[in-house]
């Protein structure tokens, strides 16, 4: 028996930000034949709410066709927040129930309840990355006040499962920092990322490395992040050499183990096909050089989506493509995400293209969350003055719009020594003495649409 | 006279065709193409990396890198054909007849020397006989002209921030004032807002100064915000041509209306972006007749046959399709 993720709690509970430690997801993409795996919600006798992955081989019996239905079912954690569950969970004697064990009877799988946000695949809470200066041996020794980089400061985001979440602002406004520490990539300085119900927070390398299969990323440049002395194949298989593939076995446990020469090559074919570099056989032997910026594109992309992920950080995937292939890679990654179910965040310094394809848009300035809300709501009615200004500082194709209109001044200042009270004061043409003073809290103003900013508080 | 080409015109091109020698063959970089700049207008040249419209701004200037050859076409500034004038002459009108601003503002300048000595230097090299002092303080005017505090004339480059380092160099494009101002991919590698300023900047140059103006960019959105005339090339040549107005509101080449198109505007509801499918040839060896048949949505027998020519379609807007 496994365990799979769960929340419970009433549907009024469960509004977007919950706070709580998120469940546990078993390694869920299992390539086995025998089986097929689904996520699912169900609905306990009491009403509550419980969602995750669930094989179908361990459901006792099918109600109407479509759900499953447990007869045993038990939840560690709190109700209300999200938790972990054993389904049919053979329990022998008392001491193999894990303190704090709820048990529930007959469980059903209700249907699609658009007024239930799914649980999240990824939760930030008061993430920080500070990258200590570097300084000399007196001021070490004479000064006691630590200097830091503050690229990530206190940001916290839940990201939903299939959701696309763009992350805006100009460089150095710590997006890129943001991705590579969600990633662990980068060790973060404070505060807590779940991912997929576990605190990755402080794992090791080596505890990763089974996650990893389920995390990948997209780089900005498919010129430099694709080794050129490696072939097509090479580039998109290394992931599953690396990682292996997860059998299902009898029991039901899973079990990692290598993959054989051709299976790597199906799946790499497949994959090839599916981002449109038809017909597969003519690339796989290709070397990056021989592709253009688009094609590389398209095989750094392949090469996230191969371990089939349930989460992708694409980092400007398309700021280096022609603006006319742009919209196909763009086009091609949504695809994929809709198609796989998986999570994305999505870095952008064009908040029009975020608009387009984002679910949910944070803006980032200084290492801070200014303004959070549903991508089409951002955009056309932003909250935040930094937001406002980024939103007209974008060009419009259109020689009769108004060409005078206001620029803000100034750049994005040192994130050494941001600026005290709210980071953007010294540009905000609304500055006021309590902008100075004090710093302004995330809060929701309307709806799912967060600002920091005195003037909404 | 098919463009609208005017005897007025500060600058006029007339079919220049530039090439790449390489090995294998020539690269057919810029292949016959037209236009002109008046006094105090500024023309926009859009097209995807590989159009060939930082070729165009080399061939102007004459500083095409080595195998770069000018091989047909005139380009007349102030009444003096370009292509013919000696070198000697040639240097005269760099910097003080046309300048430009290159791409990169991270690069572009050199590290080692001051920013205000960089831009004096331009200024000592056109001018003969200019005292320290002038110099200085024409150094300080330029500075202030583009929104430099101009005590920062002492800093060295990596002292200023990426838009500082665009700024420094449109005052430095400005030191020998220029009658014609070429933006090669201003603001492209900056953020939005830093963006938006430069932007804002060269408009407001181009009213004071009352400059011309090319500015070559991939980004339509950003031309349309300055330029009066715009010119859309692809594959070496120009397939559109005409006032920005009318080419924004009625784009007639399927290209244009593609990568019109392929811009995710800010305004308006949520779409699927779309995109022209295929890519850019290659400029080694053409595609016959229209070059952007392969492409084309609506391809048809004579495009694969004949080359469509660049003829006005309305008064002060051209197209090169067989489709009008």
């Amino acid at each position: 028996m496994e365990p799979f993720s769960v929340r419970t709690g009433n549907s009024s509970d469960l509004d977007n930000m919950p706070k709580g430690p998120v469940a546990d997801l078993p390694p869920k993409k299992a390539e086995s034949k025998k089986e097929k795996k689904r996520y699912v919600r169900f609905r306990t006798e009491e009403g509550a709410i419980v969602e995750g992955t669930v094989s179908e081989k361990n459901a006792s019996s099918k109600v109407n066709g479509l759900g499953l239905k447990f007869n045993k079912c038990y939840f560690v954690g709190e109700i209300g927040r999200v938790g972990r569950l054993w389904v049919n969970r053979a329990v022998r004697n008392d001491d193999d129930i894990p303190a704090g064990l709820q048990r529930f009877e007959k469980i059903e799988e209700v249907e699609d309840d658009s007024k239930i946000p799914p649980a999240p695949v990824m939760s930030v809470e008061n993430l920080r990355k500070w990258y200590p200066l570097k300084r000399g041996f007196f001021e070490t020794v004479f000064s006691k006040d630590e200097m830091n980089v503050k690229a990530v400061d206190d940001v916290s985001f839940n990201l939903s499962k299939g959701e696309i979440f763009a992350l805006a602002g100009e460089s150095g406004s710590g997006k890129t920092t943001l991705g590579k520490v969600v990633l662990r990539l980068v060790t973060p300085s404070g505060g807590r990322i779940f991912f997929l119900g576990q605190d990755i927070t402080k794992l090791s390398d080596k505890e990763m490395k089974p996650l990893r299969r389920e995390m990948q990323i997209v780089f900005q440049d498919p010129f430099e992040s694709l080794d050129p002395r490696m072939t097509i194949k090479e580039i998109v298989a290394e992931p599953l050499r690396v990682q292996g593939t997860v059998d299902m076995d009898e029991s039901g446990r899973s079990r990692t183990r290598k993959m054989g020469e051709r299976e790597v090559e199906e799946r790499v074919k497949k994959m090839l096909s599916e981002v449109e570099l038809v017909p597969p056989e003519e690339f796989l032997y290709r070397f990056p050089h021989e592709m253009s910026g688009g094609q590389r594109q398209r095989v750094a992309v392949a090469r996230a989506f191969v371990m089939n992920p349930s989460f992708i950080v694409a980092d400007e995937p398309v700021s280096m493509l022609d603006v006319s292939i742009r919209a196909e890679i763009v086009n091609l990654m949504v695809d994929l995400v809709k198609k796989s179910q998986a999570s994305i965040i999505f870095i952008s310094h064009d908040i029009a293209l975020a608009k387009h394809i984002a679910d949910r848009i944070a803006v980032l300035y200084l290492g801070k969350m200014m303004e959070l809300g549903a991508a089409e709501t951002l955009v056309d009615q932003p909250l935040h003055p930094y937001t406002q200004a980024l939103v007209s500082a974008v060009p419009v194709p259109d020689p009769e719009s108004k060409r005078t209109k206001d620029v803000i001044s100034g750049e994005i200042p040192s994130p050494v020594d941001p600026p005290s009270g709210c980071r953007f004061h010294t540009r905000c043409p609304y500055a006021h003495e309590r902008c100075v003073m004090e710093e302004p809290a995330l809060v929701e103003v309307e709806k799912s649409h967060y600002v920091a900013c005195h003037l909404y508080s | 006279m098919p463009l609208g080409l005017s005897l007025l015109a500060l600058l006029e091109v007339q079919g220049l065709t530039t090439h790449y020698r390489i090995l294998r063959g020539w690269v057919r970089a810029v292949e016959n193409i037209s236009f002109s700049v008046e006094q105090g207008e500024a023309l926009g040249i859009a097209g995807e990396s590989g159009s060939g419209k930082s070729t165009v701004a080399l061939s102007l200037l004459r500083i095409l890198p080595q195998g770069g050859y000018i091989r047909k076409g005139k380009i007349t500034f102030q009444g003096k054909d370009l292509t013919s004038l000696p070198e000697n002459e040639m240097r005269k009108i760099r910097w003080k007849g046309i300048s430009i601003v290159f791409q990169g503002a991270m690069n572009a300048m050199n590290p080692v020397y001051k920013v205000g000595d960089q831009i004096a230097e331009a200024i000592k090299l056109h001018e003969k006989g200019v005292t320290e002092a002038d110099v200085k303080e024409r150094v300080a005017k330029l500075l202030e002209t583009v929104g430099i505090e101009p005590s920062r004339a002492n800093n060295y480059p990596h002292e200023f921030s990426g838009g500082m380092r665009q700024r420094a160099l449109i005052a430095m494009a400005l030191a020998a004032n220029p009658l014609m101002l070429i933006g090669d991919e201003p603001g492209t590698a900056l953020d939005v807002i830093v963006q938006a300023q430069t932007l804002k900047l060269l408009r407001d140059l181009k009213d004071r100064l009352g400059l011309a103006m090319i500015l070559i960019s991939h980004d339509l959105s950003i031309i349309a915000e300055t330029c009066e005339k715009v010119a859309i090339m692809y594959a070496g040549k120009i397939v559109e041509y005409g006032d920005a107005v009318s080419i924004f509101k009625n784009p007639l080449h399927p290209y244009t209306q593609g990568l019109i198109k392929a811009f995710p505007s800010i305004k308006g509801a949520r779409v699927r972006l779309s995109s022209i499918p295929g890519q850019p040839p290659d400029l080694l060896h053409p595609p016959p007749a229209c070059r952007f048949n392969p492409r084309c949505p609506y391809v048809m027998d004579v495009c694969k046959k004949e080359e469509p020519l660049l003829e006005d379609h309305e008064k002060g807007h051209s197209v090169a399709c067989h489709l009008y």
